[in-house]
């Protein structure tokens, strides 16, 4: 494997990552006007200063399973650093999806739910199609066209289960959010 | 614990939650947080709060001291 690749497509993906989210932010930041009350800056402070710090301990986790000694390869290491990404978007979403602190989220909740179902379909699909071969020490996806060619082709398999499921995970919120909601 | 005298002031004044958030401008889960002790608000909203009902800051958000 060419470390060089992997980086550049982990790079490339970290940046596309990066766009969407500023872009989703962006979009819904500006819904209403971009008003939000006393509360609502404090909880989007708060949720971001708090995925901050995840993501700082679970780098600090890993960095110390290295000096551990713990044998690491690049596709490892690559993935293990995607998934404390994950972690902070999972924490970020976690608390600014249950304390309201976004206005479109409350209000055009469909959406959001739809997008981030869409978003959990285009990584699990993976899983729900013909399956996995295994061959040659390592696993095939069998015939799934959204991981053939692409960014995603050097990220390890599972990074793409945990991103489906925190996608999911985020839907869910949503709608249990919107269920309690309901009843105040 | 939350605030019940504040619930008890906007009932008083046949205001739901998203009435009272409506008229200070701040989301309906704010006035909720607030009713419920979850949220501290600043200053200026509690002014804001006490003028919508008709109320002194003492009466919505003094807190008696525990003996």
């Amino acid at each position: 494997m060419d470390y060089k690749v992997v980086g550049l497509w982990s790079i490339a993906g970290l940046a596309l990552v990066f766009g969407v989210c500023r872009f989703l932010i962006w979009r819904w930041t500006a819904f209403e006007g971009g008003k939000y009350d006393e509360r609502q800056v404090a909880d989007q402070d708060r949720a971001g200063k708090t995925a901050f710090a995840v993501l700082l301990g679970y780098l600090a986790v890993i960095q110390i399973l290295r000096m551990l000694d713990l044998q690491f390869t690049v596709e490892t290491y690559d993935s293990l650093l995607w998934i404390g990404i994950l972690l902070g978007i999972a924490v970020y979403g976690t608390i600014t999806i249950w304390t309201n602190a976004y206005n479109f989220v409350q209000k055009k909740w469909k959406t959001v739910i739809f997008v981030l179902l869409g978003l959990a379909v285009v990584h699990l699909s993976d899983f729900i199609d013909l399956g996995y071969v295994y061959r040659n020490g390592t696993w095939w996806q069998v015939g799934t066209i959204i991981s053939q060619g692409g960014i995603f082709l050097h990220v390890d398999y599972r990074i793409k289960l945990i991103v489906g499921l925190v996608w999911l995970y985020l839907a869910l919120l949503v709608v249990i959010r919107r269920k309690l909601d309901e009843r105040e | 614990m939350g605030n019940q005298a504040m619930k008890q002031a906007r009932l008083e004044k046949g205001l739901s939650q998203q009435g009272l958030a409506n008229i200070l401008g701040v989301s309906r889960q704010t006035i909720n947080a607030v009713e419920k002790g979850d949220y501290n608000p600043t200053i200026n909203l509690c002014i804001g709060i006490c003028r919508v009902l008709g109320c002194t800051l003492n009466d919505l958000f003094w807190e008696e001291e525990k003996v």
